[in-house]
């Protein structure tokens, strides 16, 4: 459906945002290769989240631009796809309507809406979980169906805001090894908010460091780490904790 | 179980306080369940209590329709667009602290005495209330579902109509419920205060002739019929809202 991605899937140049006399982000400029893993961490209140919806269309920037799949963003497009730290699903669907919805306000005919929907959901391992509603769901199962809610629409972009904040900590270890499954298997670029170093470090090929008011780009860390990460024993490695400890030294002189 | 078995519990306590209020030396002539029942059955049967119930319906039924009709849209008109809804609801609220028995004799003017002027009464009473609720229910819509719908590219009709209109049911439907036990009242104040007709009329003319187990039963009757319409209606909320289970 998509055409073959560019090999440079989202560009920032020169991005600024303001709120108020809060300066959010401040010439912020960052490039995501296709198919790249991005984790973007910083302290609390640094503008991750901001420059993520600026990314999606959901918040104009005072200055700079965005590029996403070659083309200027303007407001929401059809390249990205949000998955939400609250999961944002509407309380009065079925899991099956929720992860239809995408799909309904493109305008797909019924009968193509509900299998995108069905195969999206058999994905994040849902299947048979199709009419109950979000409050039947726990927490993670919820986030599962925003997660498939983003795939169905087949965006080239997953912008993921602190989607596992909300989790506890077992569930969220499983669904971060389904996530790395199905990057590998969609080979979508993939954006990840969060304030997590060892999610950051266990998922991302790259992780960008923001710093606070104003948020700009104050470090890039690579990560090595061999994929498939989540068939190993990645965790328990003297590698993953020296790169979480780098980022972590970085991390507090920010504080 | 325990809820039905409370509740059957409370309704023959009240039933006893009833027999003894009647029994007790506290009013002149205040009837017992018994005689109440007794003049409920006699009233039904002579159709008396039939044809008044017809006509009080029809206002009911015109005024609280009309309500529904005008109160909704203009409340979601009034969520939506911001201005409109603060403006329009000084007036709504100021509605609702009306005096709206003093209305009365301004709608026998312009009215007239007839179905229509009990329905006009009906609708100031139970208006304010479903239109405010559905003016409630568009502002209290997470701000967090709106951002998601953007996201994936909904135009302010799809917005309206997949996220803010189904968010905002249960608190309209909750609003034309309130609002139908205001018709009810609305309903006896008007047929009591202007017309010669309806549940409202049977009622004073029992009263004016110290037949006070009529006047009682057809208050009885009245609760009744408000009871039941506000249990269908509860019904009709708990089928559109089974997700809230």
């Amino acid at each position: 459906m998509t055409a073959a991605p560019a090999p440079v899937a989202i560009i920032v140049e020169g991005v600024s945002k303001a709120f108020g006399a809060v300066q959010a982000l401040l010439d912020v400029h960052l490039r995501v290769g296709a198919g790249e893993f991005l984790g973007l961490i910083g302290p609390s209140g640094c503008g991750k989240t901001t420059l993520l919806k600026t990314i999606a269309g959901l918040v104009r920037a005072d200055a700079g631009r965005v590029t996403v799949g070659g083309r200027a963003v303007a407001g929401p497009g059809r390249e990205c796809s949000v998955v939400f730290q609250d999961f944002a699903l509407l309380p009065w669907a079925t899991a099956q309507k929720n992860v239809e919805f995408g799909l309904l306000l493109r305008g797909a005919p019924g009968a193509e809406r509900a299998a995108t929907a069905r195969r999206a959901i058999a994905k994040v391992g849902l299947a048979g979980f199709e009419d109950a509603y979000p409050s039947q769901l726990s927490g993670g199962m919820q986030q599962r169906v925003g997660l498939a809610r983003a795939l169905a629409v087949n965006p080239q972009v997953l912008l993921l805001d602190e989607p596992f904040a909300s989790i506890d900590e077992q569930t969220r270890r499983l669904f971060q090894d389904d996530l790395l499954r199905l990057w590998s298997e969609e080979r979508k670029t993939v954006l990840l908010v969060t304030h997590s170093m060892e999610e950051a470090v266990y998922l991302a090929d790259r992780v960008v460091v923001l710093s606070p008011r104003p948020g700009r780009v104050h470090a890039v860390l690579d990560v090595p780490l061999s994929r498939p990460r989540e068939s190993s024993d990645v965790r328990a490695t003297a590698e993953f904790a020296g790169l979480v400890d780098g980022l972590w030294k970085i991390l507090r002189k920010l504080q | 179980m325990v809820v039905v078995a409370l509740r059957s519990a409370s309704v023959v306590a009240f039933l006893l306080l009833w027999e003894w209020a009647a029994r007790a030396p506290v009013s002149f002539n205040f009837p017992s369940p018994w005689a109440t029942l007794t003049a409920l059955l006699a009233l039904l049967g002579s159709g008396a209590l039939l044809g008044a119930t017809l006509t009080s319906l029809q206002s009911v039924l015109l005024g609280m329709g009309a309500a529904v009709v005008v109160g909704v849209p203009l409340g979601l008109l009034m969520g939506v667009v911001g201005p409109v809804g603060r403006v329009a609801r000084v007036y709504l609220d100021l509605m609702i602290a009306l005096p709206t028995a003093a209305l009365i004799p301004l709608v026998i003017l312009s009215v007239g005495i007839n179905v229509a002027s009990s329905a006009v009464i009906v609708f100031v009473f139970s208006a304010p209330f479903v239109t405010l609720n559905a003016y409630g229910g568009v502002r209290d819509v997470r701000a967090r579902l709106v951002e998601m719908a953007r996201a994936f590219g909904a135009s302010p009709g799809q917005l309206f109509l997949c996220v803010v209109l189904p968010s905002a049911l249960p608190m309209i439907l909750a609003g034309i419920r309130y609002g139908l036990s205001r018709a009810f009242v609305g309903l006896i104040v008007a047929e009591l205060l202007l017309s010669p007709f309806g549940l409202g009329r049977l009622i004073m003319t029992a009263r004016s002739m110290f037949e006070h187990d009529r006047m009682f039963a057809t208050v009885l009757w009245t609760l009744l019929l408000a009871g039941a319409a506000l249990a269908a209606l509860a019904r009709l909320e708990a089928r559109l809202l089974r997700w809230r289970a």
